[in-house]
């Protein structure tokens, strides 16, 4: 005979449920400040909006402001080619990057606008699948300096992805066009070759670009909508109808994923040797997504925690700990693994202890 | 967020409303609900048939394993589920509310798809044999007898359908050597040997094989338009080349002319993540809408020229129909969603959004099929 299903409480919420029956024998009163906040859907949906407010915003907003120093940086270094300006103009760009790289878990929402050619792509090249285009970028800077055309807006307006963004920047003021890396060597290029000062500004205008509109959409119209992406993502209105924690945790496991399909550590930033510092700008971006920040009343670990599942905050917390590690021992190797582990912890730990549903996860062959 | 898990208890109650009396499904009457039906599963793993109405009832009924492909008879509205590869079993679903079960042959494996022979009498289903060699089960299709067997012409056949004459069985030949540990995880050092192949379902003489010429690509899931237009769902195994550059994912194969990919964009093959789940045709206006769930997308491209159309952006969508009018283009996903997406425009017709919070959807749709209740 056909059976109809019976359902029955998964163990994570009967741990929640139990947990709050606690609470309400034991609060007698309500709740007080240092309760720990139980898994309810309002205490998810306060955790959130932490992680959004908290997190993502202001890190959309740092890699715009990033973005708009490297301007004035890049403006004072070519009125003035200098060993102190060439400097400024460098930690200029290491800020950017560790910016982005802490925008990149969050690759969705005005970031992500375009299948074909979405935004980040314009910024991090790295992103279509790890494919490196650091040769592509060396030719195409030597094409820029050695040409006679204008590099004006209307020339870096057509610029393909894969020639721009914070690649192109660092391979710009981190080596000569010969492929020296002394400073010294530098100065010089960018003293006889004054067309490089006209790449560079070029190349952060379009940065420069992604990132205000990235901030303009995240905070205050996202495409015209007269409303900020921010409020539509926490309202739910995602643009493929995912529900938004299911949006964030899923775009975070496959950063993740990324970092270590891509072997990221391995050929990000190695012009400037800024690789490592990036990949712990990265790392923390995801765990705050878990751990939240210093102003968060609630975060997920909390919530976690309250339905029981003590154990998988331990392992997540665990393996954070050996990214980090991997990170301060330039291990590409364990660090691959970490984030390996890390993939599946946002992939079925979190999202189980949660109580989330991020898909069934089709596999290969159906 | 899903929350079901947490609130279902409150929902619980309405979603035991659909009656299931007055069986046969295919017979339209007056009054008449259109249900959709997928192999589905609930949030606590429970699997089986998801049968979801346009009323917006939802509900599982239970087959004790996980479900794949669906197809319905053309003589009596009957419908099978198969189970997802390796399968043991398969399920018709009886007018009596009855689940009938049948088991696979020793030495063989369900391959998750089956089609009935263009006048009921026969069910064919994609079988292999331990080595991925295919084969062609033939089972009466009403007690589901075995008959026979056919070869499929190579290796691991997945989706198998009907040609419009009746006679012609098309066969997605997947090419993919399973492992012998879990019937399903492909050999690394195995090659993709994948085909499309046509048999004469008489007698199992094969009629034409294609094959495309990057041979990590598997064909798997296929659908044909009245005038014998086919159009295939591809994945391929990535893990198994050594450069990242896109590949194409659907292939053509208009009547009298050999299996050609589809053009789209790099960038776009490459926000498809290899992988396309599901495909279908809309007949009237010679669109194909094939489903990417690893990329969130569906993609739609005109069939005459092969030209791409546009996409429509849903998360972990697989399943897609179209509507009972073909007015719509109908898309499911693992969160229970559902969505009608206009063929002219490509836009979403939001007011006929679904949403299930019991049941997740599986990787195929079959519906819609009128149920008088």
């Amino acid at each position: 005979m056909m059976r109809e299903k019976n359902y029955t409480l998964s163990t994570s919420v009967c741990a929640a449920l139990v947990f709050t029956a606690f609470l309400g024998l034991s609060g007698c009163g309500g709740e007080r400040q240092n309760d720990e906040p139980v898994l309810t859907d309002a205490t998810l949906a306060t955790a959130l909006r932490q992680v959004t407010d908290n997190s993502i915003v202001p890190a959309v907003d740092t890699f715009a402001q990033a973005s708009s120093s490297m301007s004035a940086d890049i403006e004072a270094f070519c009125s003035d080619i200098s060993a102190d300006s060439l400097t400024q103009v460098q930690d200029g760009w290491r800020t950017l990057a560790q910016a982005w790289y802490r925008v990149s878990p969050y690759l969705f929402g005005p970031v992500n606008d375009d299948v074909v050619f979405p935004d980040y792509l314009y910024i991090d090249s790295l992103r279509q699948r790890g494919n490196n285009y650091l040769a592509t970028v060396r030719t195409d800077i030597s094409t820029m300096v050695e040409g006679a055309f204008e590099l004006d807006g209307s020339y870096f307006s057509t610029k393909e992805f894969n020639k721009v963004g914070i690649l192109a920047l660092e391979v710009a003021l981190f080596e000569t066009r010969s492929g020296l890396p002394s400073n010294d060597d530098l100065l010089t290029e960018y003293r006889d070759e004054p067309r490089k000062c006209d790449v560079i500004r070029g190349l952060n205008n379009i940065v420069a670009g992604y990132s205000s509109n990235m901030q303009t959409e995240w905070t205050t119209d996202y495409q015209n909508t007269g409303t900020s992406y921010r409020d539509l993502f926490l309202a739910g209105d995602t643009e493929d109808g995912s529900e938004p924690l299911t949006l964030l945790l899923t775009r975070a496991q496959e950063h993740l994923d990324y970092l270590k399909q891509r072997s990221v550590s391995s050929v990000a930033a190695t012009v400037s040797g800024e690789t490592w510092v990036l990949m712990q700008a990265t790392l923390e971006a995801v765990e705050a997504i878990v751990a939240g920040t210093g102003n968060s009343g609630v975060s997920f670990y909390q919530l976690m925690n309250s339905a029981g599942q003590s154990t998988a905050v331990t392992t997540v917390q665990e393996n954070f700990a050996r990214a980090y590690e991997a990170i301060r021992d330039k291990n590409t190797t364990d660090f691959n693994t970490a984030c390996a582990l890390l993939d599946g912890n946002f992939k079925r730990d979190i999202p189980d202890a949660l109580a989330v549903q991020l898909g069934i996860n089709f596999s290969d062959g159906d | 967020m899903s929350l079901s898990r947490r609130t279902f208890l409150q929902q619980a109650s309405v979603i035991s409303t659909l009656s299931l009396a007055g069986l046969p499904y295919a017979v339209r009457a007056e009054n008449a609900n259109e249900y959709w039906w997928s192999a589905g599963s609930d949030h606590s793993d429970g699997n089986g048939v998801a049968v979801f109405s346009d009323k917006g009832n939802s509900r599982l009924l239970e087959t004790g394993f996980r479900g794949h492909g669906l197809c319905v008879s053309p003589d009596d509205g009957r419908i099978v589920m198969m189970a997802r590869r390796p399968g043991m079993q398969g399920a018709e679903l009886m007018a009596d509310q009855n689940l009938t079960l049948f088991d696979v042959r020793p030495g063989r494996q369900f391959q998750g798809h089956a089609c009935f022979s263009a006048d009921g009498a026969r069910l064919f289903t994609s079988e292999i044999v331990d080595s991925g060699d295919g084969r062609i089960g033939i089972r009466n299709a009403h007690d589901f007898s075995w008959l026979g067997e056919f070869s499929s012409y190579g290796t691991e056949p997945h989706e198998i359908k009907m040609m419009p004459d009746g006679v012609t069985l098309a066969i997605a030949n997947g090419g993919l050597t399973p492992s012998a540990d879990d019937g399903r995880t492909a050999d690394k050092n195995a090659l993709v040997q994948s085909s499309l192949v046509f048999i004469d379902s008489r007698d199992g003489r094969l009629i034409h094989k294609y094959s495309l010429p990057e041979n990590k690509a598997s064909i798997r899931h296929l659908d044909i338009a009245p005038d014998g237009t086919l159009v295939t769902a591809l994945q391929v195994q990535r893990q198994w080349l050594d450069d990242t550059e896109p590949r194409a994912l659907v292939a053509i194969r208009r009547p009298d002319e050999p299996l050609q990919l589809l053009e789209a964009p790099g960038n776009l093959w490459l926000a498809l993540r290899d992988y396309m789940g599901s495909v279908v045709i809309h007949p009237d206006y010679g669109v194909a809408g094939v489903t990417s769930p690893r990329g969130n997308l569906v993609v739609f491209w005109e069939l005459s020229q092969g030209k791409l159309l546009g996409y429509f952006p849903l998360h972990d969508v697989c399943g897609i129909a179209l509507s009972q009018q073909h007015d719509c283009f109908v898309v499911t996903n693992s969160a229970g969603d559902m969505r009608f997406i206009d063929p002219v425009s490509l836009k979403e017709l939001k007011p006929l959004r679904r949403h299930s919070d019991t049941v997740r959807w599986d990787n195929h749709l079959l519906g819609p099929l009128p149920v008088s209740v």
